[in-house]
């Protein structure tokens, strides 16, 4: 007979996520007294897992699968995003006992509060005899932060909310979460297990479905995730046949290779039979921010099956350039083209420091604005960009960020002026000498022209 | 894949507060942390899951064991006693990534049992824990005693208080030097052991 349990786990222990699911893995607790809190399961045991204050949720269910070699094992039966609060069992329990019995009621409803939020999204317009689509591709966007890379595939490729998916990759995020995972189902009183799919065989099937419209996938910030190790095999399907390998048109843009995937190809063939491949009208669209923040380095494999397309950070090109910063005479791409070189600069040692540059759309027009400017820009070169050596951007007298906002938003005089270092205030004005040819900013210090 | 996720809350000495402005982590002597930290004084290289920026930290064995390196991020992080450390070592067959996070802990209350009562460790917080026990279903009082030096030979005098819950001293209830927590959830006051060290290890089936 099988009982349930709830594993109390701290905060911090987010580890769950790296587990794939149904594979089998070792457990083991220690604490500063010593406790092996998980000598009580046996095989068959059902084990949610909560994560105390101030997460305070459950979103993972563990089935204990015995001990073997003197070792406690356990496999990953479903994890849900955000998970659910376990009202039915005393928060001080939660909080304090590592496990906690629970009866198979209280165990079921945490269960169906789980899984009601894992439900397929609304179908599109189907027309499965239609002439397909070709010439879908893998497109790697990269640039500095606020450079405008969505708006970029919202303009080039697709602002369709029903034609596309979206997905962020982060260190977290594994093969389970991005294709599917075995998860139990619940019908009537019968615990059953099926494959629920994920991101990709979700848009893998539309795309299939709907052969006369271009389906996308997004992953924005794919360098965030491990990329090769969420592809996993999948990895094989983004080699697209084209013109070059010698492929007849209506096949450009369907992937070489097949894959054999069972669960996959249930979903999206309903025949476990077939190979899966990715269809001639699926895109698969990805973002990147470039440098310093990659937490995993895509590797030259991998790279190579994207065509890459950088997103230049065209400052002077940006529509509110020759804005006034307001309060200043200082326009918003000579303040950006300063400070950018400032970070270029300083980071000659330090590997990707241009990731700290300010895109061209870091601020939008409206956020020139006085009382909203300090608040995102100069926050940002304070707390971040220029965090271990402020005085190169402000004045030395400063000694904290409020010190900074307050000065900016009181002073009489250029705003700018009373914040920045003196030579740095200097360049910014010499830029947007340069810039005019004249020898001379024009335009009210209040930002109104 | 192998997992090893190892937590620690932070004291007051830890954190440069304890007057002798050193960061560290004290690292038990029943702790093993060779699978994080291999050797003694090998730099090893994490990654703050949250920010994404780099903390190089070794470990030290001479008088006691100890993590260090640690304080421009406790500084930056802008940590108190009762709050929480990471380390976390992922590691696949060829390849291995370390992480760091931390925890805050801004609405509880640690102390630490002395003769002349309790030492808030992080009073910074104590004014935002009064309100939150205005809002409790159970009358808490923070009184002080007294204002004494710890040591003779104390730089500065200490506060001591006492907590009582619902009318009655917790006093009583701690050894001296134990350190303890409460916070109010959901209206009720919660009390918890100061665990000091947590060790999560997660390994796959076919990971040697």
């Amino acid at each position: 007979m099988r009982d349930y349990y709830i594993l109390s786990v701290d905060s911090l222990v987010d580890s769950f996520s790296m587990i794939d699911a149904a594979k089998e893995f070792v457990l083991s607790v220690s604490a500063r007294n010593g406790n092996e809190t998980l000598s009580r399961f046996k095989a068959g045991d059902q084990v949610l897992v909560y994560r105390r204050q101030p997460v305070g949720r459950v979103n993972v269910l563990l089935e204990a699968r015995g001990l073997a070699l003197g070792r406690f094992l356990f496999a990953k039966k479903l994890e849900v995003a955000g998970g659910v609060q376990a009202l039915e069992v005393s928060a001080e329990d939660l909080e304090q006992a590592d496990v906690i019995p629970i009866a198979e009621s209280v165990f079921l409803d945490i269960y169906r509060r789980m899984v009601s939020g894992v439900l397929p999204e609304g179908p599109l317009q189907r027309d499965e005899a239609a002439e397909r689509l070709t010439g879908g591709d893998n497109i790697l966007l990269y640039g500095v932060p606020g450079v405008g890379k969505s708006y970029e595939i919202r303009q080039k490729y697709c602002d369709d909310p029903n034609r596309i998916v979206r997905v962020v990759f982060h260190p977290d995020y594994t093969y389970s979460d991005f294709v599917g995972q075995i998860l139990p189902i619940l019908s009537g009183d019968r615990l059953t297990y099926d494959f629920v799919p994920g991101p990709f065989t979700n848009v893998l099937e539309k795309a299939y479905s709907c052969p006369d419209k271009e389906i996308y996938l997004l992953i924005e910030e794919i360098n965030r995730g491990n990329a090769p190790a969420i592809f996993g095999e999948l990895f094989q399907l983004l080699d697209r046949k084209s013109e070059d390998g010698g492929y007849a048109s209506e096949k450009w843009g369907e992937s070489e290779y097949g894959v054999v995937n069972y669960d996959i190809a249930r979903i999206v063939y309903e025949d476990e039979r077939q190979e899966i491949r990715i269809p001639s009208n699926m895109w698969i669209l990805a973002t990147m921010n470039t440098s310093d923040q990659n937490v995993f380095p895509l590797d030259t494999a991998f790279q190579r099956r994207w065509n890459m397309q950088h997103i230049k950070n065209d400052i002077m090109g940006a529509g509110h350039a020759h804005e006034k910063i307001q309060g200043s005479e200082i326009e918003w791409g000579a303040f950006a083209m300063t400070v950018n070189g400032l970070v270029t600069d300083r980071g000659r040692d330090m590997a990707g420091s241009e990731d700290k540059r300010l895109g061209a759309y870091f601020v939008r027009r409206s956020q020139l604005a006085a009382d909203k400017f300090p608040e995102k820009v100069l926050k940002y070169l304070w707390d971040d960009a220029f965090r271990m050596d402020r005085e190169t951007v402000f004045q030395d007298r400063f000694r904290s960020l409020e010190d900074v906002i307050e000065t900016y938003e009181k002073t009489d005089e250029d705003k700018l002026e009373a914040v920045l270092q003196r030579d740095v205030f200097r360049k910014m004005r010499s830029f947007m000498q340069e810039e005019t040819g004249d020898g001379g900013a024009s335009g009210r210090a209040d930002g109104r022209a | 894949m192998k997992i090893v996720q190892l937590i620690k809350k932070l004291n007051n000495t830890e954190l440069g507060k304890g007057g002798t402005h050193d960061y560290y982590v004290l690292v038990p002597a029943e702790l093993d942390i060779s699978d994080i930290f291999p050797a003694p004084d090998v730099p090893v290289r994490f990654t703050d899951k949250h920010t994404f920026e780099r903390v190089v930290a070794r470990n030290t064995v001479s008088r006691e064991k100890r993590i260090v390196g640690l304080g421009q991020y406790y500084r930056a992080k802008g940590l108190s006693a009762g709050d929480e450390i990471a380390f976390e070592k992922r590691a696949w067959p060829g390849h291995e990534e370390y992480y760091v996070s931390v925890k805050h802990n801004r609405d509880a209350l640690v102390f630490q049992k002395y003769a002349h009562g309790f030492e808030i460790l992080a009073p910074e917080r104590l004014p935002v824990f009064r309100m939150a026990a205005e809002e409790a279903l159970q009358k808490v009082e923070i009184l002080s005693l007294r204002t004494e030096k710890k040591r003779r030979d104390s730089p500065e005098a200490t506060e001591f208080y006492d907590i009582r819950i619902d009318g009655v001293s917790i006093l009583d209830a701690y050894a001296a030097k134990g350190i303890g927590e409460i916070r109010i959830e959901g209206g009720k006051v919660r009390r918890s052991e100061f665990y000091g060290w947590k060790k999560y290890v997660f390994q796959e089936e076919e990971f040697g």
